[in-house]
């Protein structure tokens, strides 16, 4: 395989979708920020957490798959000396470093102010971790949809099961005993619950990835 | 031996409402053809199955001697590809594009590029958003042009573009010819550029290759002729002849296989050869498209 041209192709996406990351961030930062004062609600800041994330994912995933088929720039792109499979890695890889740098960020963020304060306390460590982790599970399946299908409809589908189950998944699983016994207490509990949770999480992501490289290795028309 | 630049075998490709039906066409080094062919004749999905962006159902490709599309990415190192609706990344400028395109081919010949830019009047500060559709076919011209492809493949590359714009970027065109191992497929609805930078032609009409030749071939075999023929002395067609239109005393004739016997022909039939005329090639090629559709009952 051609890692050059891959590569290049990684670093074009970084760079056309630079102001994306920058927006994530600095949504994820002021969302932690607003979070840390008083008067404050709680909701304000997780609600505005949650937003940078999820709108990172759909943005990152949609510029950088579906918007490029729409406006025919995916034209300019095949006729390059790549493979099918390698504009493929190329996607999924500079999707996954564009999404992963937000994540990162805010994730570590998250957990490191989680650690360094109290409150919020220590306790809800391993949903801080299960929920990042949804997030990125759920922006690799989206990103999988988007290489796998081809119709205008999907990544509208996409889009709106992606805000639905980030609703679910945020009043669901934090009531889940195996996170809400533990979430006020002083030092995290990694539960079963809590492992089969993130357990869950890493699966859809391997799945859905490799979803996405079958469909496009089987794929005769890329146009 | 060379091989040929483009080589197409019995390739067939099926939409639900379309087909290319065993499309075979060969485009050898050094040449240039013209691919000419009415809107959804398949001219696009024919090139697109050259650049390996779809998968024929049956038959075989070769492009530079490669086996499209399972070895396309070498192929296209030596491939430059422009489509009319083809579209650069709108925030970006050309220089960024440039560079972009410089990082990949080590071919990149910047002084030809510079020499590009000036001709086609563009700046490498400009971004891609702020250029009208003709100033980004130039772009997309410039891009592949500089790094010196030895086969070009242009779909509707003049389309969008003002007259004059249409001559600097055919008049380009003609200066990469100068390097005869270098091949252009250029496909276009314009017989006129067809016309000016062709070799060969090839005609497509609802999927199939209907006729293939080199350009004066072309236009030295197809004649039309002015007749005066006695009210009800009826015309006979001998082969070759496409079209016989009446009307009172004059008859017209087209034929595709013109000889100085076709007129003896006529004489000898009673009629009075008026006037014996070239075609130019939109001419040929609408009448070997509604010849070709006569043919086949449709």
């Amino acid at each position: 395989m051609n890692r050059s041209i891959v590569w290049r192709l990684i670093a074009k996406d970084l760079y056309l979708h630079r102001w994306l990351f920058a927006i994530t961030i600095a949504g994820g930062f002021a969302a932690m920020f607003l979070n840390s004062r008083e008067g404050v609600p709680d909701f304000v800041g997780i609600l505005l957490l949650v937003t940078a994330v999820v709108a990172a994912g759909i943005f990152i995933a949609m510029f950088g798959v579906s918007i490029e088929r729409q406006t025919k720039t995916l034209l300019f792109v095949l006729s390059l000396p790549l493979s099918p499979m390698q504009y493929a890695v190329a996607k999924v890889a500079a999707s996954l470093i564009g999404f992963l740098i937000p994540w990162g960020a805010i994730g570590v963020t998250l957990v490191g102010l989680t650690i360094a304060f109290d409150p919020p306390p220590d306790g809800t460590l391993p949903f801080t971790v299960a929920m990042m982790f949804f997030f990125l599970a759920s922006f690799c399946a989206l990103l999988a949809l988007l290489i796998a299908t081809r119709s205008d409809a999907w990544p509208i589908a996409g889009i709106m099961l992606t805000n639905l189950s980030v609703a679910v998944y945020l009043n669901v699983v934090p009531r889940l005993p195996g996170f809400a016994a533990n979430n006020d207490g002083p030092v995290p509990v990694w539960s079963a619950t809590a492992l089969t949770t993130i357990g869950i999480e890493i699966a859809v992501i391997v799945l859905s990835l490799a979803i996405a490289f079958f469909v496009q290795a089987k794929r005769k028309d890329f146009v | 031996m060379n091989v040929p630049a483009i080589e197409l075998q019995a390739v067939r490709k099926s939409y639900r409402f379309f087909a290319l039906d065993d499309v075979s066409l060969r485009l050898e080094q050094g040449q240039i053809m013209g691919f000419v062919g009415p809107n959804g004749a398949g001219k696009t999905t024919t090139i697109r199955l050259i650049m390996g962006m779809l998968g024929p159902d049956a038959g075989e490709i070769r492009v530079l001697g490669h086996s499209i599309p399972k070895e396309q990415a070498r192929a296209k190192w030596d491939v430059g590809f422009v489509s009319d609706d083809m579209r650069l990344f709108s925030s970006a400028t050309i220089a960024w594009h440039m560079d972009f395109v410089k990082s990949i081919y080590s071919g990149w010949d910047e002084a030809y590029a510079k020499a590009l830019l000036k001709r086609f009047n563009l700046r490498p500060e400009q971004r891609i958003k702020g250029l009208s559709h003709g100033e980004t076919t130039k772009v997309s011209l410039l891009l592949v042009l500089a790094r010196r492809p030895r086969l070009l493949v242009l779909d509707e590359p003049t389309s969008g573009l003002d007259p004059v714009a249409r001559h600097e970027a055919l008049a380009e065109l003609m200066d990469v010819l100068k390097d005869e191992d270098r091949s252009i497929l250029f496909s276009s609805h314009n017989t006129v550029d067809v016309e000016q930078i062709s070799d060969q032609i090839t005609f497509i009409d609802r999927g199939r290759i209907v006729d293939s030749n080199d350009k004066e071939v072309f236009l030295d075999r197809w004649r039309r002729l002015s007749l005066d023929v006695p009210e009800n002395k009826e015309l006979h067609a001998p082969p070759g002849v496409t079209e016989i239109t009446r009307s009172g005393h004059t008859a017209v004739v087209t034929t595709n296989a013109y000889t100085r016997e076709l007129e003896a022909i006529y004489t000898q039939a009673g009629a009075t050869v008026r006037d014996v005329r070239r075609l130019t090639l939109e001419e040929i090629f609408v009448a070997t498209v509604m010849h070709n559709r006569k043919e086949r009952g449709e």
